[in-house]
C-alpha cells in the first residue's frame, strides 16, 4: 500500500501535532489525520462510500473539537452495510446500525426525539429544520444530502449553504431524528434547532421578493435597451415612422413591470412617508421616475419628445442592486449573532413543588425559584444556581474558557451552558428573557439597529439633503418654466435623479454591519452602537493589570506562619468562606489553591457577616474571631502587624518571591497566619498587542490595585511607560477623567468586575474575559475568549470601517456639490443623471462592505 | 423589415412571459442556494464520482 506523506491533515488541513500517528485509508491510499476525531470522520465518510467528497470539496473541514475526538467512532456496521443501496437491506438490518458519537458537542441526540423539544422547530409533522454547524463549500452540503438521505426513515435532505439551514423529511419513527444527528456528527457536523419564529419567519419571504423584483429589473433593463438601442444608432430616416412607433410602445409596455413591479417598494416608501408628512430619500427618486415615465408616455403619445424609459430601467435595476447587496451584509451579520446566541431548549423538566407538579414546561414560563433538572449532555435552559448534583459544565459560550468548569451546589450557572456530567437540579435565579445569554443577544442587537454618531450624522444630513434637493427643484423647475418650457422636464427629471442620498443613508449603516460581522467574527461582541466608532479614533489606552494582562492569578504559594495543623485548617476553611462569590481573579486562584488542601471543610455558615471592600480584600467575622484578608496596605490600615515587614511592601521584594508577584496576607484577630504569593504570568498576546499600539503612537497605561513594585515590575517587562499601581477604583476613575481632558477618546481594558466607575468614566470599556450579567450593563466590548490578539485585529478593522465610512460621505458630498449644480443648468440628460446615480451608489455601498486588504470577504 | 411589426410584439410577450416565470422562480426559493444543488448532480449514483470509485476499490468489501 503506497502511504501518503503530508504535513497537514488530509480530512481538516490542520497542521500533524508532534508525534501524530492517526492514519485512516481514503481511496486506497493512507492519510496522515491530526486527531483521532478527524480520523473516525474520514472513515466514516470513506465507508459510507462518499470518498468523492474530498474531490469535489474546494475547502478543508472543520477540525472537530478535542472532546468529540475519543469517542467519535464512526458507523459500527457500516463497511458492510454501505455497499448495499438502502432498498435491499432488510429494517432489522438498518436498525442494526449502531452510531456511537460523543454528546458532548451542544445537544444530546437522543433530546431531538423528545416530542416537547421538536415543537420548537419541527413543522409540519415530519419535517425538521435545523441549523447546520461546520459547513464550508458545496461538497459538505453534497455529502450530508446524499449520506443522511440513505438512512433508515430519512424520506429527503436538503440543505442550504447560503442560509445553514437543512430541511430534514423523515417518516415519523421515533428514533429518526436522534439517528439522523448521531450519523451528521459522525460526519464532522453538528446540528442545533432552527428557531422557526425567528429566522423563516421574518427574512425569507421579504429576500425572495426582493430577488424577484431585482431579476424583474434586469430582464426588464435589457429588453427595453433592445428597443431603444435602434433609435440611437440608426440614421433619421432610417426606421418608418410605423416602426418608430411600434418599438417605442414596446419599451412602455415593459418599463410598466420594471416601474411598478420592481420599483414599488421605492414608490410605496415614497407615498407612505409623504402621507406621513415626512421626507424620505425615496421621494426624490420615485418623483424623478414618475415625472420621466410620464414625459415619456406624453411624448410618445404626441410623436415628438425625448423618451427615457431605457433610463428609468436602468436606474430601477442598479438601485436595487445597491440595496441588495447592503441587505446581504446586514443578514449575514445577523446570522453571525444568531450563531453566536446558541439556540436555547424551548421546554425544561421542572421539578416538583409547592407550586408545580413535576412534568415539562416550557422554559418562559420558568418562574425564580422554580427548580428544573438538566439532564447530562443537555443545555441548561436558564441562569440558575445548582441545588443538588455536582459535576462539570462547559461554559465556552459565554466565558471563552474551553475547559469545562465543575459545578457543584450553590454555584451559579449560566443559561446556553452545557451539563456534560451528572443530572443537575438547578433554582432558577433569573428569567429566561432575563438571563445574561438573553441580555447579551438582546444588547448585540440593539447594537447593531442603533445609530453611530456617524450615522445619526449622516441620517440626520440625509434628511436635509432631501429637503434642500426639493426645494432646489422647485426653484430650478420655476426658474426654467419661465426662461426655457421647453427644457423644463428633462431638467427637473435628471435634477431629481441625478443626486444621491444612498451614499448618506445607505453607505454608513452598511459599514457598520459588514465590520460587526468580522468583529463578531474575531470573536469581539460589540455592545454598543457607538463601539465601533470610538474603537477607531482610540488615542489612550488604560490596562487593568490582573487578569487582563496577566493571565489571573494562576499559582499560589503559601507561606504558612504558624506551625499548628490545627490553626491552619481554621484559616483554610474561612479563606474559602470569605473569597467565595468573589469575581476578583486572586479570589478565583486562592479558591483553587483551598480546593486543593485537604484539610478545612468550607466554614460557610456561621458567620456574622462578611464585607468586601473593593480593590483591598475582604474582612468577615465568625464566631467573635475577626478575619480578614487583603493586600499589606489593607491590613496594616485595619491594624494588622505585618510580621518581618513594614507596611512598606515594597520591602517584600527583597525576599524569596519575584518582583511580579502579588502577595496576599490572611490575620486571624490581630495576627497574620499566612502569606500567599500569586506569582501571575503575563499572557502571551500582550507584547504583540502593546507593539502594535505603541507604533501606532496610541498612549498606553497600566492602572491596577495591586501593589506598586508588582505593577512596577510587569509595566518594565512589557515596555509600558506609565504605571500606577496601589489604586483604589475611585483613584483609577480619577486619572481616567483627567486623561479625559487631554487625549480622548480613552479605552478601558479590563476584567469589568472590579472596575465599575472606571468602566463607567471611560469613553470605551473593553471587558476581557467570562460575560455577566454586570458585564453586559456596563461594557462597551466584550472579548469572552480574553484573547489580546483579537483586540489589535479588531482595531484595525474599527480603523478601515471608520476610514470607508469617511470616504463615502466625502464622496456623497463632491459627487452631490458637482452632480446637482450641473444637472440643474441642463448640461446632463436624464439617462446620464440616471447612469452617474447608480454608480455612485454602486460604488458607496462596495467601498462599505469591502474587506480590508489581505482579509477575505467572508468573516 | 415589415416581419418586425409582428416580432416586436412578440418580443414582449415572451419578455413579460420570462418575468413571470423569474418572479415564480424566485417565489419558490429556486435562487436562494446557488451553489449546492450544483453538487447534487453527484448525489445521483450510489457510487459518487468516477476516480473515488476507482480509488475506493481497493478498500471496499465485495
Amino acid at each position: 500500500m503506497k502511504v501518503v506523506e503530508a504535513p497537514v491533515c488530509f480530512h481538516c488541513a490542520a497542521p500533524l501535532p508532534a508525534g501524530a500517528s492517526w492514519r485512516t485509508e481514503v481511496g486506497g491510499v493512507s492519510r496522515a489525520m491530526c486527531c483521532p476525531g478527524c480520523a473516525a470522520i474520514a472513515r466514516t465518510i470513506e465507508a459510507a462510500g462518499m470518498a468523492g467528497y474530498y474531490l469535489a470539496r474546494d475547502r478543508p473541514a472543520v477540525t472537530p473539537p478535542p472532546g468529540a475526538a475519543a469517542a467519535t467512532v464512526i458507523p459500527l456496521a457500516a463497511g458492510a452495510a454501505a455497499d448495499q443501496s438502502p432498498a435491499d437491506q432488510s429494517p432489522a438490518d438498518r436498525n442494526a446500525r449502531d452510531w456511537r458519537v460523543a454528546d458532548e458537542t451542544q445537544f444530546a441526540a437522543s433530546l431531538f426525539d423528545d416530542p416537547a423539544f421538536q415543537a420548537a422547530f419541527v413543522h409540519p409533522p415530519g419535517q425538521a429544520h435545523l441549523l447546520v454547524q461546520g459547513l464550508r463549500c458545496g461538497a459538505c452540503a453534497w455529502l450530508i444530502e446524499t449520506a443522511l438521505a440513505r438512512l433508515p426513515g430519512v424520506q429527503s435532505v436538503t440543505v442550504n449553504l447560503a442560509s445553514t439551514h437543512m430541511l430534514l423529511a423523515w417518516d415519523g419513527r421515533p428514533d429518526g431524528l436522534s439517528s439522523a444527528i448521531h450519523y451528521l456528527r459522525a460526519l464532522g457536523y453538528d446540528a442545533v434547532p432552527w428557531d422557526l419564529q425567528q429566522m423563516t419567519g421574518s427574512s425569507a419571504p421579504r429576500d425572495r421578493r426582493e430577488w424577484a423584483e431585482l431579476l424583474v429589473a434586469g430582464l426588464g433593463m435589457m429588453q427595453v435597451m433592445m428597443y431603444t438601442l435602434p433609435l440611437y444608432l440608426a440614421s433619421p430616416d432610417e426606421i418608418t415612422g410605423g416602426q418608430l412607433r411600434l418599438m417605442q410602445w414596446a419599451g412602455a409596455a415593459l418599463t410598466l413591470p420594471v416601474l411598478f413591479f420592481s420599483a414599488r417598494s421605492i414608490l410605496r416608501g415614497a407615498w407612505l412617508a409623504a402621507r406621513a408628512r415626512h421626507l424620505s430619500m425615496d421621494q426624490p427618486i420615485a418623483l424623478g421616475l414618475l415625472a420621466a415615465f410620464a414625459g415619456s408616455l406624453h411624448s410618445m403619445v404626441v410623436g415628438s419628445g425625448p423618451i427615457w424609459f431605457d433610463s428609468i430601467a436602468m436606474l430601477v435595476f442598479f438601485l436595487l442592486s445597491a440595496r441588495w447587496i447592503e441587505r446581504a451584509v446586514r443578514r449575514q451579520a445577523a446570522v453571525q449573532t444568531a450563531q453566536l446566541a446558541r439556540p436555547l431548549p424551548a421546554r425544561a423538566e421542572r421539578v416538583a413543588s409547592h407550586r408545580h407538579p413535576a412534568g415539562s414546561c416550557s422554559v418562559n414560563s420558568l418562574q425564580i425559584g422554580d427548580r428544573i433538572r438538566v439532564a447530562v449532555g443537555a443545555v441548561i435552559p436558564v441562569d440558575g444556581q445548582v441545588v443538588f448534583g455536582a459535576g462539570p459544565v462547559a461554559e465556552a459560550l459565554l466565558t471563552g474558557e474551553s475547559t469545562p468548569v465543575w459545578r457543584t451546589s450553590g454555584d451559579p450557572v449560566l443559561a446556553a451552558s452545557l451539563n456534560l456530567g451528572q443530572v443537575l437540579e438547578i433554582e432558577v435565579t433569573a428569567l429566561a428573557r432575563d438571563s445574561v445569554l438573553a441580555r447579551l443577544r438582546t444588547r448585540m442587537e440593539e447594537a447593531l439597529g442603533a445609530r453611530a454618531p456617524l450615522a445619526r450624522l449622516a441620517d440626520r444630513a440625509a434628511r436635509h439633503f432631501v429637503a434642500g434637493l426639493l426645494l432646489c427643484g422647485v426653484l430650478t423647475g420655476a426658474w426654467w418654466a419661465w426662461h426655457d418650457p421647453q427644457h423644463l422636464l428633462p431638467v427637473l427629471v435628471a435634477l431629481l435623479v441625478v443626486s444621491c442620498p444612498c451614499a448618506l443613508a445607505l453607505a454608513v449603516p452598511a459599514t457598520l454591519a459588514a465590520s460587526s460581522a468580522r468583529l463578531a467574527g474575531l470573536g469581539v461582541l460589540v455592545l454598543r452602537g457607538h463601539g465601533l466608532e470610538t474603537l477607531a479614533q482610540v488615542r489612550t489606552v488604560v490596562f487593568d493589570k490582573t487578569g487582563t494582562l496577566t493571565q489571573g492569578a494562576a499559582n499560589v504559594t503559601a507561606h504558612w506562619l504558624t506551625k499548628d495543623a490545627q490553626e491552619r485548617g481554621q484559616a483554610t476553611a474561612a479563606l474559602r468562606a470569605l473569597e467565595s462569590g468573589q469575581g476578583h481573579p486572586l479570589a478565583h486562584a486562592l479558591l483553587a489553591w483551598c480546593a486543593a488542601q485537604t484539610d478545612g471543610a468550607a466554614a460557610t455558615e456561621g458567620w456574622d457577616w462578611i464585607r468586601v471592600h473593593p480593590g483591598l480584600g475582604v474582612s468577615g467575622r465568625r464566631a467573635g474571631v475577626d478575619w480578614q484578608v487583603g493586600s499589606a496596605d489593607f491590613l496594616a490600615g485595619a491594624g494588622v502587624a505585618l510580621p518581618g515587614n513594614a507596611p512598606d511592601v515594597t520591602a517584600g521584594a527583597s525576599e524569596a518571591a519575584p518582583a511580579a508577584a502579588s502577595r496576599v496576607w490572611l490575620a486571624q484577630g490581630q495576627r497574620v497566619v499566612v502569606r500567599f504569593d500569586c506569582d501571575d504570568p503575563i499572557r502571551a498576546d500582550v507584547a504583540a498587542l502593546l507593539a502594535m499600539l505603541q507604533a501606532q503612537g496610541t498612549r498606553v497605561l497600566l492602572l491596577s490595585g495591586d501593589r506598586p513594585a508588582a505593577v512596577q515590575a510587569l509595566a518594565d517587562t512589557l515596555g509600558i511607560r506609565e504605571a500606577r499601581g496601589g489604586l483604589l477604583p475611585a483613584d483609577k476613575q480619577a486619572i481616567l477623567q483627567g486623561l479625559q481632558g487631554s487625549d480622548r477618546p480613552v479605552v478601558m481594558v479590563g476584567d469589568g468586575l472590579n472596575d465599575g466607575p472606571g468602566f463607567a468614566t471611560a469613553d470605551l470599556a473593553i471587558a476581557v474575559g467570562p460575560v455577566s450579567q454586570a458585564l453586559i450593563r456596563c461594557a462597551d466590548l466584550v472579548i469572552p475568549s480574553a484573547n489580546l490578539a483579537t483586540l489589535a485585529a479588531a482595531m484595525a478593522e474599527a480603523r478601515s470601517a471608520l476610514q470607508r465610512m469617511r470616504q463615502n460621505l466625502a464622496w456623497a458630498l463632491a459627487y452631490n456639490l458637482c452632480a446637482i449644480p450641473l444637472a440643474a443648468g441642463g448640461w446632463l440628460s436624464p439617462w446620464q443623471a440616471g447612469l452617474g446615480m447608480s454608480l455612485s451608489s454602486l460604488l458607496v455601498v462596495a467601498n462599505a462592505v469591502r474587506p480590508r486588504r489581505g482579509q477575505s470577504w467572508m468573516c | 423589415m415589415d416581419v418586425l411589426i409582428l416580432l416586436i410584439p412578440m418580443s414582449v410577450v415572451l419578455a413579460l412571459l420570462a418575468a413571470v416565470v423569474l418572479v415564480m422562480m424566485s417565489r419558490q426559493g429556486q435562487f436562494e442556494d446557488l451553489d449546492t444543488p450544483g453538487f447534487s448532480v453527484l448525489a445521483d449514483d450510489d457510487r459518487p464520482v468516477e476516480q473515488s470509485a476507482s480509488l475506493a476499490d481497493g478498500t471496499r468489501q465485495p
